[in-house]
């Protein structure tokens, strides 16, 4: 076969020129989207920390990486967004824990578990039974039974993504404990 | 290396042959799946063909992604590079293995070509970075495990099912559900048996 | 004259619209893109949204293929389709990111990898490469609409029967209690099954595809080879 500038050069160079142009049409999209999806982020976050501490007006972030809900000058509450390991992946929970002591909210901000079984973890029946006072310990996950003070009854077949939340609420409970109930 | 770090390795390996099996649970590489599993050797070639790229492909995309796109903010291109990388991995290892050693050629040759388009390949690619973002000590090597587990988990299923349609073969089946109908429903019952996994691993561990 | 051409043409150009639908259906006719097909189906507006990116997709990368197809030479025809088609995965990908962000989480991975949606190489190689950009775009509708109404039929099956809700709605909830297997992987692939049988026997030649609809992907021969080799092994 002849080394010929038709055979061997043309395609590469177009295949080249391509390339170049569709990666200045990414490039373009990003720019153009890249303020968008900061908003949406940011948005996002914004509306989960006003679910899960209804009371908070405004929320500064603290250097301990966690945030705290202000109303009137005053500080209602915490925020801590934390992730553990679920069945399909991480799950990121955010929980706020308001200043007398009680969780006021949970919320699932991700999620990669099995639709039908572990993402019931998004059904508000199940983040509703967090909604209690902060226990010393943690709470507890239970299963087949009524759940009492300290205790959150596994979803049906999904006892992995339901440890999962609980272990990150209990993390926030200790952070909540140990540094922010002591230190004030 | 200590023994917490060992038995990472071990559950990661596991789980992703068991209880997070890339066909029969999170449905990728379907294509090849119900393509060529008509045949116990076709399916063990493919799916071998399939792990060996998987643990390149994710040995040359992970550097790329943590070490060149995302310092230059270039994140957004991870899609368009995965799958050129991909290409370019499979094309260089079908003259290579032509090249240096033909009797591998011969059985796997023929299956290279296929891979470029399988979803599982890019799959585990993008997947494997998800999994370290949430968890950041799943890191490199641990990527490497999770891909060739989820490859041995490929030849897993397609093994398992090669036996099935041997068997199927066989059967009277109502004209209604001849075909690619029956082979569906046997892929249901056996991802069925896979369910059954599920908390396995930790509970091993 | 020309009345009579212009009919010609519309007919023309609608028979390509709807063969995707009907007759050619990409997944429930021809077995392909089955990946997302199976993974998305959990819930009706998720199969809604994956259908909408893939047609744009289609469309898309059927246009520029189309535009490029005398410029495209045989040896760099499938690196210059995957590029085509990458990119505009990716601007879909960023476009859903900003404006619908539950819904980039929904889909998960399965955006990023209608990159490899066989439907989409196989349409640029069957169709794209070889026809003018007009019928190309009306190709990649057709079949992305195909492609959206199966998703849709089957997003709608699973989530009525596995969770009770049909786009969230609750309908079932006085009948029966929601079976769940079906929104796990086994009841993905046996609502596939049985959607195939249906699709096979509404179709004229009244059964069910054989095998994955090979003949539109451009690594075709491959597959041709294996097949001569298992159908060698099998005698």
């Amino acid at each position: 076969m002849k080394f010929t500038f038709k055979d061997s050069i043309l395609p590469a160079l177009i295949l080249t020129v391509i390339c170049a142009v569709m990666t200045l049409a990414l490039a373009g999209t990003n720019e153009l989207t890249k303020m968008q999806i900061a908003e949406a982020q940011l948005e996002v976050a914004r509306q989960s920390r006003m679910v899960a501490l209804p009371d908070a007006e405004e929320f500064t972030e603290t250097d301990a990486g966690y945030y705290k809900g202000m109303s009137g000058g005053s500080v209602v509450g915490y925020v801590f967004e934390i992730s553990s390991a679920g069945y399909g992946g991480a799950v990121n929970v955010m929980t706020g824990i308001s200043a007398d002591g009680n969780i006021t909210g949970v919320v699932i901000l991700s999620q990669n578990e099995t639709p039908g079984l572990g993402a019931n973890i998004l059904k508000d029946d199940f983040t509703a039974q967090y909604k209690q006072g902060v226990p010393e310990r943690g709470l507890e996950v239970i299963k087949n039974q009524a759940a009492g003070e300290g205790e959150i009854e596994a979803l049906t077949g999904a006892t992995v993504s339901s440890t999962a939340v609980t272990n990150a609420v209990n993390r926030a409970v200790e952070i909540y404990n140990n540094e922010i109930k002591g230190g004030e | 290396m200590d023994a917490t770090v060992i038995k990472g390795f071990v559950a990661i390996f596991l789980s992703a042959i068991l209880t997070e099996n890339y066909v029969l649970n999170k449905f990728l590489g379907i294509c090849p799946f119900l393509g060529v599993s008509k045949k116990l050797n076709t399916a063990m070639g493919m799916s071998i063909a399939v792990t060996l790229v998987m643990v390149i492909a994710t040995a040359v995309t992970w550097p790329l992604y943590m070490y060149v796109l995302v310092p230059n903010d270039l994140g957004y291109l991870q899609t368009i590079v995965f799958i050129l990388v991909i290409a370019a991995i499979v094309q260089f290892l079908e003259i290579a293995i032509k090249k240096y050693m033909p009797p591998l050629y011969n059985s796997l040759g023929i299956y290279l070509p296929l891979i470029t388009t399988n979803c599982a390949v890019l799959g585990v690619t993008m997947l494997v970075l998800d999994k370290g973002a949430a968890d950041p000590t799943f890191g490199f090597s641990q990527s490497l495990v999770n891909a060739f587990g989820s490859g041995i988990g490929f030849l897993v299923a397609m093994v398992l099912f090669a036996g099935v349609r041997e068997r199927l073969e066989k059967c009277d089946i109502p004209h209604f559900l001849k075909g690619m109908p029956i082979t569906l429903i046997a892929a249901s019952i056996v991802s069925v048996s896979f369910l059954g996994f599920s908390g396995l691993v930790d509970g091993l561990l | 004259m020309t009345i009579q051409n212009d009919t010609k043409k519309k007919s023309g150009l609608w028979k390509e619209f709807t063969k995707g639908i009907i007759k050619e259906n990409p997944v429930l006719r021809l077995m392909l893109g089955c990946c997302a097909f199976l993974a998305v189906t959990t819930s009706a507006s998720n199969a809604i949204g994956m259908g909408l990116a893939t047609m744009f997709v289609l469309v898309g990368s059927n246009a520029v293929i189309s535009l490029l197809r005398n410029v495209i030479s045989d040896k760099i025809r499938i690196p210059a389709f995957i590029t085509v088609i990458a990119s505009f995965v990716t601007i879909v990908q960023l476009f859903i990111k900003a404006y619908s962000p539950d819904l980039d989480k929904a889909l998960g991975v399965f955006l990023p990898l209608i990159v490899v949606n066989c439907i989409i190489l196989g349409r640029a190689e069957a169709f794209a490469s070889k026809n003018k950009v007009i019928p190309s775009i009306i190709d990649g509708l057709g079949m992305g609409i195909g492609f959206t109404a199966a998703l849709l039929l089957m997003g709608i099956i699973r989530e009525l029967l596995g969770a009770g809700t049909v786009f969230g709605l609750p309908l079932l909830s006085n009948f029966m209690p929601p079976v769940v297997i079906f929104l796990l992987p086994p009841g993905g692939f046996f609502v596939f099954g049985i959607l195939v049988a249906v699709a096979g026997r509404l179709s004229k030649e009244k059964k069910a595809p054989d095998a994955m609809g090979c003949a539109y992907c451009p690594l075709s021969s491959s597959c041709t080879q294996l097949r001569e080799i298992e159908e060698r092994e099998g005698k």
